[in-house]
């Protein structure tokens, strides 16, 4: 046993040894191995793959919509579709098809191609990690869908639908090459689009490996090729930009205000900023006293002294609002936001009636910024007579928790995944709405009702937008939810790069090149 | 018993730190200089200073308050989450290790049925039926790390039970119960002692992990791991965040570790002899 | 003793139908709707009610909780461990994608820990009263005082950040493995340290070291051909502990380290709420653990023959 025993420790210490060289490696030959031209790095695994209804985000741009959103004015702009037409009120719709677009494997874009895409979608719903391909909220009512001629489609829906270009936006209307699609409708390898980058290689949660498509009939990208590491650790992903390693870091929350506020000072890096389509608000349970009064939830907007709270917890990276439309919609209408902490307390004295009332405020425990933000705001309500509980919890414990109406306050967020309102306006504002119901917010305005049911109808763009504004000011004053400040999407890059701007949704991603002479 | 010269200059400090704390915990109510929850908005993130002695945080909120309040519910849950799992590993290994047989098997089959299950799976079924709390907490803790426990226990009882004084023992018409309170466990106290005080180090470190998930002291309540995990975003540019409940940790822990090894090593049966053959 | 082998393997059975009940009970009462959760995934999306409805039932989550676990079992017996809810793609090929993964860095985790901390602490025994003994001795204390990602965070800004010697991340090259395996091991390699050197002054201090000594044995080959042995016990337990749990896979790590291992797998269906997902993650850990447990056993009837594991029925 002895002998034995001598042996095994030997070894053991042979084997630490080896594991200990190999682990020191110098790692000075890495540059050679990264097969890519510009390395960055995302939150998440930005090409989640074959089970994904998109296979990858549209920041990728492998894959082009028929209609996309204008940058600056958040009104639809052309894609794949060039040209429209709106006929007989909006039940039909008839798209001008670009000419001379092929896809990455060689075929050709036509209407076939798109087609054949509309009957992949009809095939069901396909869940994804972005938004959920859904034909029934993308083009809901549609009745037909025909080829006219080699670029000309038609769609015909059961009811007017004046707002189609909005739903179709992005995501509402990607194109694949119906190549690569099988018979259930889902991806039998890599996703062929048509945009100015293909997908060379894509390892599961790790990276994906974009390769500039030549044939991109447009302005071709300019890096060759580009390498999108995931890091889901947000310190580590600082790390490494500040290492070098990745050149530049994308997407939701790629750098948190106190780190984008570090790296300004290093001369190396530069960030950009944009608007982001993010609301962050407070949900509030209608159902229950106190806040099914609407003066306990304007009392409760009022002591929120939003700027303080946007400088303190995001340095400034953060708009304040009152409005549940975000600012990069085209019919967005700027409220003013008020703050008056002596007409919150009078407000909450006629409600509470001089007795201090228990409320249960439930936030994402993972999120330490909702953390501060939630103690600021019990604080703040410690003032007019409430008395906050926080609940921190997992996020799958706080979706249930609101869909069965467990609480009073609980924060959460929303994105515009197009720039028309009506979306906003229905989920959250009609006795129906997903919103509504899912988190017991308990909200009905007859009002309302008879606004959403005219704009169905309504044509002219100055009719629906004094609808819609009119819609903006019924939501800041009755207060379904409290909205307290609207996002900047915040990147940051090596300033080897140029070309690297925020964009609402992702990065301007075939503008990045290095810079001359590196 | 033994005459043990205490010129332990460390055993000495790590009593004082530990006293230190435990008493500014209790004495928090009155010697804090601020108000732990009152936001300030004009002197956020200071680094220390005359004012804030810990500098203040990212609400504007002064440190040291926040530190003095945060030690006695780091204190209380590092100790109750180490002892009642301890207790009920020891309880459970002893009996596995002394009877065998089936209530051996049976235990062996029962740590691994709870070493298997994924305990965040756990603690999150937990939360869902009790709500989140600090019993909540406990109790999660006290389900899943009691296993870690009872399979040394059971080693050592083990190893223990084959001794000849234990047959002797028997022989002499000893009782079991008598046996194992009275001889067997005194002399794997030792063993107790060291896994429990290294335990509450561990258990004070993953309560910041476990606090995303509702566990434990709910906000604005301070609580150093807490603020610890919080802190990990600003650690470049406003390190003090950090460091400084960090170091409370650090230095909590420490002490306790270093009182639990002084002890075990005084109240060691054994060892004594060692010491008289120096030079080993 | 073959027959006591027997018994403990055949008892992965049992061991196993309870962990997959468990588990499986424990997703079902946390609140939560995995049809919900799939189709909501960030949070932008909120589905109505009936494509929940549609979901559920094509996912069979509308049978009652019994039929659901019964269904499950007869698919096991099979061999089919069912689709993962949220990803779509088998049970097998997810744990097979992420299971080597997580056996190679605890593999290297326990090694390290292993080694280092019985050797550091058979060497502190001999060192005694030094100055190295001391080092070491503060060393492990510190080691058991710091939270493991603030170590993690902090190696990753030495090595990666300044030195620039190691990837911050990823598992490309395997020298990504080096890091996580390090942060993993380094608390319990304190740990098993100070327990290895308590069990050796303890055992140090017993009659036949002091008789052995008398006899003129060398201290040096009394300490590796006597002590050690009888003093390894319950650090062996200790280290069986350590890897079964670091087999489960350690979230944190993963999480820093963006290493693809099975902590983050069971972390995620849990938070999917994704049965067949975690119940096919709690059966391979839960086998592992038996297994551990069984080879502790052995290694421990192997150092020490007084103890007697009897051949009994369960």
């Amino acid at each position: 046993m002895t002998k034995r025993m001598k042996l095994a420790f030997l070894i053991l210490f042979m084997i630490f040894n080896m594991l200990f060289n190999v682990g020191c490696a110098d790692n000075k030959n890495k540059s050679d191995k990264i097969p890519a031209e510009i390395v960055l790095a995302a939150g998440r695994h930005l090409a989640p793959g074959e089970k994904d209804g998109y296979y990858c985000s549209k920041i990728l741009q492998v894959w082009e919509p028929l209609i996309t959103n204008n940058e600056i004015s958040g009104r639809p702009m052309p894609c794949l579709a060039n040209h429209w037409e709106m006929l007989e009120g909006g039940k039909i719709w008839r798209f001008n098809l670009r000419e001379n677009v092929f896809f990455h494997d060689g075929t050709k874009f036509n209407a076939d191609s798109v087609l054949k895409n509309f009957e992949r979608m009809k095939k069901g719903l396909k869940k994804s990690n972005f938004y959920s391909m859904d034909i029934n909220s993308f083009y809901p009512g549609l009745e037909k869908c025909e080829k006219i001629d080699e670029y000309t489609i038609q769609l015909t829906f059961k009811d007017q639908n004046v707002d189609q270009l909005y739903n179709m936006m992005n995501f509402g209307s990607a194109i694949y090459s119906p190549e690569c699609f099988d018979d259930d409708g889902n991806f039998n390898g890599v996703a062929i689009g048509t945009g100015p980058f293909k997908i060379k290689e894509n390892v599961a949660n790790q990276y994906v490996l974009l390769e500039r498509n030549e044939q991109y009939y447009g302005k071709l990208a300019k890096a060759k090729s580009i390498l999108i590491k995931n890091i889901p650790n947000t310190e580590v992903r600082y790390s490494a930009l500040k290492s070098e390693e990745v050149m530049g870091v994308l997407d939701l929350n790629a750098i948190p205000p106190v780190l984008a506020e570090e790296i300004k000072k290093d001369d190396r890096f530069s960030i950009s900023v944009s608007k982001s389509t993010m609301i962050r608000f407070l949900l509030v349970n209608g159902n229950k006293f106190p806040f099914n009064d609407k003066r306990m939830r304007q009392a409760l907007s009022l002591i929120i002294d939003r700027d303080a709270l946007v400088n303190s917890l995001y340095f400034g990276y953060a708009e304040p609002t009152i409005n549940i439309i975000n600012y990069t919609s085209p019919f967005y209408k700027k409220i003013h936001v008020e703050y008056d902490s002596e007409k919150a307390k009078a407000l909450a004295k006629e409600v509470l009636k001089e007795k201090r009332y228990e409320v249960t405020y439930c936030i994402d425990g993972s999120d330490p910024l909702q953390k501060g933000e939630a103690e600021l705001i019990a604080y703040w309500l410690g003032r007019i007579g409430l008395d906050v509980k926080i609940q921190t919890l997992e996020q799958s414990t706080l979706i249930a928790k609101l869909r069965r109406g467990e609480y009073d306050i609980a924060r959460s967020q929303q994105g515009l995944p197009n720039g028309n309102p009506y979306f906003i306006f229905d989920a959250f504002m009609m006795p129906k709405g997903a919103r509504n119901v899912g988190n017991s917010l308990g909200y009905q305005n007859q009002e309302v009702i008879k606004l959403m049911d005219s704009l169905k109808q309504c044509v002219p763009d100055r009719a629906r937008q004094k609808k819609f504004d009119r819609l903006q000011e019924i939501s800041a004053e009755e207060l379904p939810v409290v909205p307290l400040f609207q996002d900047m999407t915040i990147v940051a890059y090596n300033k080897h790069l140029q070309g690297y701007n925020a964009q609402a949704y992702g990065v301007t991603l075939s503008d990045i090149e290095l810079k001359r002479g590196e | 018993m033994k005459k043990k010269k205490f010129n332990d200059v460390s055993f000495i400090l790590a009593v004082f730190i530990l006293t230190m704390i435990l008493v500014s915990g209790i004495m928090a109510t009155f010697i804090t200089p601020y108000n732990p929850f009152q936001p300030d908005m004009l002197h956020r993130l200071q680094s220390p200073s005359i004012e804030h002695w810990f500098g203040t945080d990212v609400l504007g909120r002064d440190l040291f308050s926040r530190i003095l309040f945060g030690s006695r519910s780091t204190i209380f849950l590092a100790l109750l989450s180490s002892f009642l799992p301890l207790l009920l590993g020891t309880l459970i290994g002893t009996l596995a290790g002394y009877y065998g047989k089936r209530i051996d098997s049976f235990v062996v089959l029962l740590s691994n049925v709870f070493q298997g299950i994924p305990s965040t799976c756990f603690m999150i079924a937990i939360v869902g039926f009790l709500g989140p709390s600090l019993s909540s907490l406990l109790l999660g803790f006290l389900l899943t790390s009691w296993v870690g426990f009872s399979r040394i226990i059971r080693a050592e009882v083990l190893k223990m039970k084959e001794e000849a004084f234990v047959e002797g023992l028997t022989c002499i018409g000893c009782s079991d119960f008598r046996i194992v309170f009275f001889h067997i466990i005194p002399n794997i106290f030792n063993s107790l002692l060291v896994l429990g005080t290294l335990r509450i180090g561990r258990s004070i470190l993953s309560l910041a992990g476990l606090s995303f998930l509702g566990l434990g002291v709910q906000p604005p309540m301070p609580d150093w791991s807490v603020m610890v995990s919080d802190a990990i975003l600003y650690y470049r540019s406003y390190p003090h965040l950090i460091l400084i409940p960090g170091c409370s940790i650090f230095f909590l822990v420490y002490s306790i570790n270093i009182i639990g090894e002084t002890l075990g090593d005084f109240l060691d049966v054994r060892i004594d002899e060692v010491r008289k053959c120096r030079g080993l | 003793m073959f027959g006591f082998i027997v018994k403990r393997i055949l008892s992965v059975i049992p061991v196993l139908f309870g962990i997959s009940f468990i588990a499986f009970g424990m997703t079902f009462l946390a609140p939560g709707d995995p049809a919900e959760l799939i189709l909501d995934q960030n949070g932008n999306y909120f589905p109505n009610a009936e494509q929940v409805t549609v979901l559920r039932e094509q996912l069979g989550l509308n049978k009652p909780w019994y039929k659901q676990y019964i269904f499950w079992l007869g698919q096991v017996i099979y061999g089919d461990l069912g689709t993962s809810y949220h990803t779509g793609n088998t049970v097998f090929a997810e744990l097979q994608s992420h299971l080597p993964i997580t056996l190679v860095l605890a593999f290297i985790a326990l090694v390290l820990a292993g080694a280092g901390g019985i050797g550091l602490g058979v060497f502190s025994v001999m060192e005694r009263g030094k100055l190295a003994e001391r080092i070491i001795q503060r060393g492990f204390d510190f080691l058991l005082s710091v939270p493991i990602f603030f170590m993690a965070l902090i190696f990753i800004l030495c090595m990666s950040e300044v030195l620039q010697i190691l990837p911050s991340s990823g598992i490309k090259e395997f020298d990504g493995y080096f890091l996580p395996a390090v942060s993993l091991s380094l608390p319990t390699m304190a740990v098993i340290g100070r327990f290895t050197k308590r069990k050796l002054l303890e055992e140090l201090g017993k009659t036949y070291c002091v008789v052995a000594l008398a006899h003129g044995i060398k201290e040096r080959q009394m300490l590796f051909l006597y002590v050690l042995p009888n003093a390894i016990f319950p650090v062996l337990a200790l280290l069986g502990n350590f890897f079964g749990g670091v087999l489960g896979g350690s979230v944190v790590i993963e999480n820093i380290f963006a290493v693809p291992g099975i902590g983050s797998l069971a972390l995620e269906a849990v938070k999917f709420r994704d049965y067949p997902l975690l119940q096919g993650y709690v059966l391979v850990t839960g086998g592992t653990f038996v297994f551990i447990s069984l080879c502790m056993d052995l290694l421990l009837c192997y150092f020490n023959p007084k103890i007697k594991f009897e051949d009994h029925i369960l």
